[in-house]
């Protein structure tokens, strides 16, 4: 027997095998038939007890016809609107913390700080903080500026936007530090040059930060993107759950609300796969616009 | 430039400092607010929900841990996302030596397939999911939450091995084959000390991920037993009657652990976030 085994390990492929199959076996379990299983699924009815029902193209034709689907679809497009400031932000805090401000690696320690916060914890802390009668709304008036205590989040014409501000907050850490360590690589000599040559803070950034870093820049870009339409889930559930209204539904919310709350998993199988084919979709024009940018 | 005035200086820096100190501030507040609430009686924080416990009291954080089973969640959260910590550790390892160091034809092919699991939205597959995990019977498990975990983890886990693999001195690994060492024996004693960075960056992210992870945690712990502590505190934070004060003490309670972490971490941590982000 051990024979045998050390002859198996003496093959690449066998030993490879042998390496690879622990992950393979939770992969295709847990990962990779999940999603023929959620293909199927969206072509059933089905309400997470009894054996799904065949049902065709009949939740697709639904989804078409669902107003809820259309306020999520219009909402995560708004959300993607704000894509500039989520880009551009931590760049202009890493440029910052990167031009040598005293105090450095203290506000590097201290804009990273959110990051490791769960998203329950900052929907849930939010939630309180600018509940009506909440903290910041009672600091307001408290300072005299109590005209500008809101229903932060009961307006639907404002929730959408507190929401993305909270939102670009608890990646800000994250960006700001992957732009540090791209700014790390940039020779600084660049900089003493192109100072000396009485180009400006904002000059500099342009025509040195922005360029060098470009290949970092596109990476968060897209990063932030897939984001916006697969991960805001625990923060939509903890700080509105959708509302007021359907102010705040976004379509990976809306997925679970579907199945968990409206009980049709079948479905809710069809809104992921019509998700998954979005995502899909802005993530191939995202690259084919970086690449006809990079030739151009 | 040795000699820089005081007064220059400020004058140099205010602005950045006044932007930073703000960013400060936002990031500080959470961990005030919670601490000051915690330690706030019901009727204190309506009165005052900005300054601090005048009056501490412990009653609420008493209840957290007790009949709000804080405790019980926490301990959930550690045995979960430690196991699975563990197990990712192995098993993305092993992963990794066989992509990286063995390499075979299709190992590449293997590879993207594994990275392309990446981009496919939880919401895709949580439906088949839950229904994959009851009908294993592991639902209200450890067990089956501790299996969605690793497998949520895998595909990053085995990019990030692969990737700090391929950047080792093929020489060492190819002098100890050669000597005629087995696989198992090259891959625990010459490649395992090798990856002690990257593990520790892998551990570190696994943990902060898992430990703050929704999404299963709600699908899978359905009975209050077995929740995990998001999963604890997102249900305490959805009923309206839920005083502010005990809530505040549940997120103190899951604040901690992070925070240890998050100090004591704090290296591998950014090496890993910046990992593939950069060239």
């Amino acid at each position: 027997m051990p024979g045998m085994v050390r002859k198996l390990l003496g093959s690449t492929v066998a030993a490879s095998l042998l390496f690879l199959t622990p992950a393979l076996l939770i992969l295709i379990v847990f990962r990779l038939l999940p999603i023929e299983q959620a293909f199927y699924l969206s072509f059933t009815r089905w309400n997470g007890g009894a054996e799904p029902e065949w049902i065709g193209l009949g939740n697709f034709a639904q989804v078409m016809r669902d107003p809820v689907f259309w306020a999520a679809l219009r909402n995560n497009l708004l959300v993607l609107c704000s894509l500039p400031v989520w880009v551009l932000a931590p760049l202009a805090i890493a440029a910052i913390i990167h031009s040598g401000v005293p105090g450095a690696k203290f506000f590097r320690l201290m804009v990273f700080l959110p990051a490791v916060l769960s998203p329950v914890v900052i929907g849930a802390y939010f939630n309180v903080l600018l509940k009506h009668n909440g903290p910041l709304n009672s600091f307001l008036r408290e300072i005299g500026l109590g005209f500008l205590a809101h229903q932060w989040l009961n307006d639907p014409d404002t929730v959408l936007p507190v929401m993305v501000s909270i939102l670009i907050w608890a990646t800000l850490g994250i960006g700001t530090i992957i732009y540090l360590a791209a700014l790390a690589q940039i020779s600084p000599e660049l900089y003493d040059a192109a100072e000396l040559d009485g180009a400006s803070w904002l000059q500099r950034q342009r025509h040195i930060t922005v360029p060098e870093t470009r290949r970092t820049i596109e990476f968060w870009t897209l990063f932030v993107m897939i984001s916006t339409f697969t991960t805001v889930f625990p923060f939509v559930y903890t700080l509105t759950r959708g509302g007021p209204g359907y102010s705040t539904y976004l379509l990976d919310y809306y997925v679970y609300d579907a199945a968990f709350f409206g009980g049709s998993f079948g479905y809710a199988s069809a809104l992921g796969m019509v998700l998954l084919v979005i995502v899909s979709a802005v993530c191939g024009l995202a690259f084919w616009m970086l690449r006809r940018g990079r030739t151009a | 430039m040795d000699a820089v005035r005081p007064i220059d200086k400020i004058k140099r820096w205010w602005p950045s400092w006044l932007l930073l100190g703000f960013l400060t501030l936002l990031s500080l507040y959470p961990f005030v607010f919670v601490t000051f609430t915690a330690f706030k009686s019901k009727r204190a924080y309506a009165a005052d929900p900005v300054g601090p416990p005048w009056q501490p009291t412990l009653e609420y954080l008493e209840r957290a841990l007790t009949s709000g089973n804080m405790l019980g969640y926490l301990l959930n959260s550690i045995i979960v996302v430690g196991v699975a910590v563990l197990l990712l550790l192995l098993i993305a390892s092993m992963a990794g030596y066989a992509l990286s160091i063995l390499k075979f034809r299709g190992s590449g092919a293997i590879l993207l397939g594994i990275i392309c699991l990446l981009a496919v939205p939880a919401a895709v597959v949580m439906i088949p999911l839950y229904r994959t995990v009851s009908q294993l019977g592991l639902m209200n498990s450890h067990l089956g939450l501790i299996l969605t975990y690793t497998a949520l983890q895998l595909p990053f886990s085995i990019y990030l091995m692969t990737s700090f693999l391929n950047g080792l001195p093929r020489e060492i690994i190819e002098a100890a084959q050669i000597d005629g060492a087995g696989q198992i024996r090259v891959f625990r004693t010459i490649v395992m000390p090798l990856a002690a960075p990257a593990l520790s960056t892998m551990a570190t992210l696994n943990f902060l991920w898992l430990f703050n992870e929704l999404l299963f945690g709600l699908l899978i712990m359905q009975d209050d037993q077995t929740r995990t502590l998001p999963v604890g505190l997102a249900v305490l934070q959805g009923q309206n009657t839920t005083p502010v004060p005990l809530l505040a003490s549940g997120l103190l309670i899951s604040l901690l652990p992070v925070l240890a972490v998050f100090f004591l971490a704090q290296r591998s941590l950014s090496r890993g976030l910046t990992a593939g982000a950069i060239k």
